[in-house]
C-alpha cells in the first residue's frame, strides 16, 4: 500500500507538470492577450511593446514558463493582472465558497439518489421506477443555467420567498441563517444534475448485484430482507457510485462555473471564467494548478477507497 | 485609453452585455395572478431569453407580504458589477468594474458636470490656461484624503508623473497627449506644461485621471500595488470599508468630503457576473441599478423600476476594412450607407432610444456635434447609381468589381442581442445591392483580435469615447498602425489634417469650425457606415433619486448627491 501511494505521488508530479505546460501553451496560443486588452486605440506599436515588456511578456515563452515554475517552487503563484493581489490569496478566498456549495450539492444529491436508487431497484418497472426514470431524464438533460434562472424567477422574483443570488443579504451582517437561505437554491440546482445520474447508477448496480448467486444464498439462509439489502447488496453496489462521485469531485473543487455564474456565488468557477475572459495569465495558471493538484489527490483517494469498500480489490504499485 | 473596447469587452459580458439573452426578451403576460401551472411554466420557459423574460407583470398576490423578507437595507445603494474591481486608477486592472468603483473613491482635478458632461471644478478650485495654450495652472482646494492627510500639489505631480512613466502600464497615458512636465508651485498650486497646445486637455483630465496619495503609494510598484489596493485611500466622497472578493464591496461615506457629506451612508457593490441575474435581483428588490439592451426594456420596466435613458458618448457602426479592394472606393462605402435603412434600425432595434448620426461625432460631444448635418438617407436607387459610377456590375447574379465578387463576411461578436440584430439587418439590406454578405459570429476575444489585425471585411462595432471629438483620431487618422480594434485602416490626408488642426486649438469656439469640416468629410468618405448614437438604457429601483441624464460612468461622480427613499 505504501509503495503504491509513493509511486502514485511520483506520477502526480509529472502529471501536474504536463497540465501546467499544456495550460501555459494553450493560453498563450489563444487569440488576444492582456497586452491587447489593455491596449488603447491611440497606442502605437512601440508603446504596446513597452507595455508587454513591463509585464514580462516580451521574453521567450520557455523563459516565462521557467520563471513561473521557479516561482511555484517557492509557493508563489504571482500577482493577478486583474486585481494586483496575490493569486494564492484570491484562490484561498474563493475555495471555501466553492467547497460549501459543492459539498452541500453532493451531500444532497447522494441523500436523495441512494434511497431512490434502492427503491427503484427493488421493484424495477414499477410505477415509481418509471416516474423516477422520466424525472432523471429531465434532470440530466436540463441545462443548469436554465433551471437556475427558473428557480430565480419563481422563488425570488415572483414569490419572493428566496433571495435571488449572492451569498448574503446586501448590506447586512453575515449570519448562518442568511447563508443557508442563499445556499439553498444553488445547492438544489447543482444537486439536481448529479442526483439524476447517481440514482441511475445505484439502481443499475443494485439490480445487477441482487441477481447474484450470493444474494440468493443469503436469502435462502433466511436472512431478513432488510439485512440482505443493506449488508450484502448495497455495499457491493457502491463501487460504480464511488467512481461517479470521484468524477464529480473535480467539478466541486474547480467550481461549478455555470451555477456560480447564475447565482453570483463567489467561488472558483466564477473566478476561472473571469480570469479566462481577461487573459489574466497568472490567475489562470494558478487556478489550473490548484484544481489539478486537488483532482489528482482526490483520484488517489477514490482508488484507495475501492479497496476499503470491496476487499476483492487490491492495490499494487505499477 | 478610450473606455470603449477594453472596458466594453467586459461591459458586453455583463453590465449591459448579455451572453444568454436572445433577441426576444419580451413576454406579453397580462394575467396578474400567477398560477404555478405547467402551462404557465412552459410558456415562460419558452420565452426565457434570460430572466429578462421574467419581467414586468408577474407580481403575485403574495409579493407584498413576502417582500419584506428580502427588502434591501435602507441606508445602502446596491450597485452591480460584473467582476471584481481593483482600486488602482493608474493601470486600471479590472476594467469597467474598476472604473465604476473608482469614481466614488478618488477625487480628480476636474470632473464632468452631471447634466452637460463638461469639465467642472473638483479638487481644482479654478485654473488658468496660458495664452499660447501650453501651460495649465490649477489652484487646489483645502481637501483631505480619507486618512486625514491634505491633498497637495505634490500628490497631483506624483499622479501625473506616474501616468507618464513608461515603466508603468498607465491606461490613460495617451489621453494626456503632449503633457511634458508637472511643476509644484506651492502646496496648493500646480502647473502643467504641454509640448504643444492640446485642446482636449481638460476633457481628458476629467476622464478617469484620479489623484492618488503620494504618502500611501511611495515605494510601491504602481503596476501591482498590492498593499494599496487592499486599503485604498482617496479623496472622493466614499471611503473603503470592506471587500469580500467575488461577493461584495462596501464603501462608507466620508464625512469630511469637501462638497458635503454624502446623503446615502453606504454603497454596496454586488458582484454579479450574469446580467440576467442582475435583472432578477433588481426585480426582486435586491439591487438598485441595472444596465440593459433595448430588447430587455419591456421585461424590466414597471413594478418598482424606473427606466432612464442617458447620453453616453457612444455610437454604433458597421465597420469596414477600407484596405480591402472591394471597399477602397468611397463611392462604394457611401452606397453601402445609402442601402441601410437607419431609421428602421433606430425604431425597431434601438426601440427609438437614440438618434441618427452622420459621422462618429455624437450628441454628447456637445459643442462639437453638428446637429444640422443630415445622415445619408435610405435610397437604394442612389446607392445603385454610385456603385455603377464606381464600376461595379452584376455578373452571374452577384455584384462584382474588377472581376471580384462582393461576397464578404459581417463579423459580429457572439451573445449580444442588439449587435446580432444589426448584423442580420445589414446582411439583408446589402443583399438588395446584389452583394452576398455572410454572417460570421465569433467569441469576443477572437472578434477583437480579428478586428485589430484587420482580418475582417465588415463588422458590427460600437465605440465609447471621452466626449471630445479628438478622441476619434485613433480610429480615423492614418497614423495608428498597431493592433487596434477601432482602426478601419482609413487613409485620408484631409481627415489627418483636420484632426491635426483641431487638437492644437484651445477653445471650443476656435475648434468648432474645424470639427464641422471633419464631420462633413467623414460623412462623405464613410470610412464606416455610421448607424446611430444609442442611449444608455438603465433601470433604477424606484427609491433612487438624483442620478441625472449623463451616462453611468459620469453620473457616478455625483452619487454623494443621490438620495434613497
Amino acid at each position: 500500500m505504501a509503495r503504491y501511494i509513493i509511486s502514485r505521488a511520483a506520477q502526480s508530479v509529472v502529471l501536474l507538470f504536463l497540465v501546467a505546460l499544456i495550460t501555459f501553451v494553450l493560453i498563450h496560443a489563444a487569440p488576444g492577450g492582456p497586452g491587447i486588452l489593455m491596449n488603447d486605440q491611440k497606442m502605437t506599436a512601440a508603446q504596446i511593446k513597452e507595455l508587454e515588456a513591463n509585464l514580462g511578456l516580451d521574453k521567450p515563452l520557455y523563459v516565462q514558463f521557467a520563471d513561473w515554475l521557479a516561482q511555484l517552487a517557492r509557493g508563489n503563484l504571482g500577482i493577478a493582472y486583474t486585481s494586483d493581489l496575490p493569486v494564492t490569496q484570491m484562490i484561498a478566498v474563493r475555495l471555501p465558497a466553492t467547497l460549501l456549495l459543492g459539498g452541500s450539492a453532493l451531500t444532497l444529491s447522494l441523500a436523495v439518489a441512494i434511497p431512490v436508487g434502492i427503491a427503484t431497484a427493488i421493484r424495477p418497472r414499477s410505477l415509481l421506477d418509471n416516474v423516477v426514470s422520466a424525472l432523471s431524464f429531465v434532470g440530466v438533460s436540463m441545462p443548469v443555467f436554465w433551471l437556475g434562472l427558473m428557480f430565480i424567477i419563481v422563488f425570488a422574483v415572483d414569490l419572493r420567498v428566496m433571495p435571488a443570488a449572492g451569498m448574503r443579504t446586501a448590506g447586512a451582517a453575515l449570519t448562518a441563517a442568511d447563508l443557508l437561505r442563499h445556499l439553498l437554491m444553488p445547492a438544489v440546482v447543482l444537486a439536481a444534475a448529479f442526483m439524476a445520474g447517481f440514482s441511475r447508477y445505484v439502481r443499475t448496480a443494485m439490480i445487477e448485484v441482487l441477481a447474484q448467486p450470493y444474494i440468493r444464498t443469503a436469502r435462502s439462509k433466511g436472512l431478513a430482507a432488510r439485512m440482505v439489502l443493506y449488508r450484502h447488496a448495497l455495499r457491493n453496489s457502491l463501487i460504480p457510485l464511488v467512481t461517479m462521485v470521484g468524477l464529480a469531485l473535480p467539478l466541486l473543487i474547480g467550481g461549478a462555473a455555470i451555477t456560480e455564474q447564475v447565482f453570483a456565488w463567489p467561488g472558483m468557477g466564477q473566478l476561472a471564467v473571469q480570469a479566462a475572459y481577461a487573459h489574466d495569465y497568472p490567475l489562470i495558471m494558478g487556478i489550473t494548478i490548484v484544481v489539478a493538484a486537488a483532482v489528482i489527490g482526490i483520484n488517489l483517494l477514490t482508488d484507495l477507497s475501492y479497496a476499503l469498500i470491496d476487499p476483492r480489490i487490491e492495490l499494487h504499485a505499477s | 485609453m478610450v473606455e470603449g473596447r477594453r472596458a466594453d469587452g467586459a461591459r458586453r459580458r455583463g453590465v449591459d452585455g448579455n451572453r444568454v439573452a436572445t433577441s426576444k426578451g419580451v413576454i406579453p403576460m397580462s394575467d396578474n395572478v400567477y398560477r404555478f401551472s405547467r402551462r404557465a411554466l412552459l410558456a415562460r420557459a419558452a420565452v426565457l431569453g434570460g430572466v429578462a423574460a421574467a419581467g414586468g407583470s408577474l407580481a403575485s398576490p403574495r409579493t407584498a407580504a413576502a417582500a419584506a423578507a428580502t427588502a434591501p437595507t435602507a441606508n445602502a445603494l446596491l450597485f452591480p458589477l460584473i467582476s471584481n474591481p481593483t482600486p488602482n486608477p493608474v493601470t486600471l486592472p479590472g476594467g469597467l468594474s474598476s472604473i465604476l468603483l473608482n469614481k466614488n473613491l478618488f477625487g480628480q482635478l476636474v470632473r464632468p458636470d452631471p447634466h452637460t458632461d463638461q469639465p467642472v471644478p473638483d479638487l481644482a478650485r479654478s485654473w488658468e490656461i496660458s495664452k499660447d495654450g501650453l501651460t495649465y495652472t490649477f489652484h487646489l482646494r483645502d481637501v483631505l484624503f480619507h486618512d486625514g492627510q491634505p491633498v497637495t500639489a505634490g500628490d497631483v505631480k506624483f499622479t501625473l508623473d506616474a501616468i507618464m512613466d513608461k515603466k508603468i502600464n498607465a491606461t490613460f497615458r495617451t489621453n494626456l497627449g503632449p503633457l511634458k512636465t508637472t511643476h509644484v508651485v506651492d502646496a496648493h498650486t500646480v502647473q502643467v506644461s504641454l509640448e504643444e497646445p492640446y485642446g482636449p486637455f481638460l476633457t481628458m483630465l476629467q476622464y478617469n485621471i484620479m489623484i492618488l496619495p503620494e504618502h500611501a503609494l511611495k515605494g510601491q510598484d504602481l503596476n501591482k500595488p498590492t498593499a494599496f489596493v487592499e486599503h485604498p485611500i482617496g479623496s472622493g466622497p466614499y471611503m473603503w470599508k470592506e471587500f469580500v472578493q467575488g461577493d461584495h464591496l462596501t464603501l462608507v461615506k466620508f464625512d469630511k468630503f469637501w462638497d458635503g457629506a454624502p446623503k446615502i451612508p453606504e454603497i454596496v457593490y454586488e458582484i454579479i457576473p450574469d446580467v440576467n441575474t442582475q435583472i432578477a435581483k433588481l426585480k426582486a428588490g435586491e439591487l438598485d441599478f441595472v444596465m440593459v439592451e433595448p430588447s430587455q426594456i419591456a421585461s424590466i420596466s414597471g413594478g418598482g423600476v424606473q427606466m432612464s435613458y442617458a447620453n453616453q458618448t457612444n455610437y454604433y457602426y458597421l465597420g469596414i476594412n477600407d484596405q480591402n479592394p472591394l471597399f477602397k472606393d468611397p463611392r462604394v462605402r457611401r452606397a453601402m450607407a445609402l442601402a441601410i435603412d437607419k431609421q428602421q434600425i433606430l425604431r425597431n432595434v434601438m426601440l427609438g432610444h437614440g438618434r441618427l448620426i452622420a459621422s462618429p461625432v455624437s450628441p454628447p460631444m456637445r459643442w462639437a456635434f453638428d446637429a444640422g448635418l443630415e445622415p445619408w438617407p435610405y435610397d437604394l436607387n442612389k446607392a445603385k447609381e454610385l456603385l455603377r459610377e464606381a464600376g461595379a456590375k452584376m455578373e452571374n447574379g452577384v455584384l462584382t468589381l474588377n472581376g471580384q465578387p462582393y461576397t464578404f463576411k459581417i463579423l459580429v461578436d457572439i451573445g449580444n442581442p442588439t449587435r446580432k440584430q444589426l448584423g442580420l439587418i445589414a446582411q439583408q439590406q446589402w443583399q438588395a445591392l446584389g452583394m452576398q454578405p455572410q454572417m460570421d459570429f465569433e467569441e469576443f476575444n477572437n472578434w477583437y483580435d480579428m478586428l485589430g489585425n484587420l482580418k475582417f471585411d465588415t463588422a458590427v462595432e460600437w465605440w465609447i469615447t471621452p466626449n471630445d471629438p479628438n478622441a476619434l483620431q485613433g480610429g480615423y487618422d492614418s497614423q495608428h498602425d498597431g493592433p487596434d480594434a477601432q482602426h478601419p485602416n482609413f487613409d485620408d490626408p484631409v481627415t489627418d489634417q483636420l484632426f491635426a488642426q483641431g487638437v492644437r486649438l484651445s477653445t471650443p469656439a476656435e475648434r468648432k469650425p474645424i470639427y464641422d469640416k471633419l464631420q462633413q468629410r467623414l460623412k462623405d468618405m464613410q470610412p464606416d457606415v455610421f448607424l446611430n448614437f444609442p442611449n444608455e438604457i438603465r433601470g433604477f429601483s424606484a427609491r433612487v433619486h438624483g442620478f441625472g441624464t449623463v451616462g453611468i460612468r459620469d453620473a457616478l461622480y455625483w452619487t454623494y448627491k443621490w438620495t434613497l427613499g
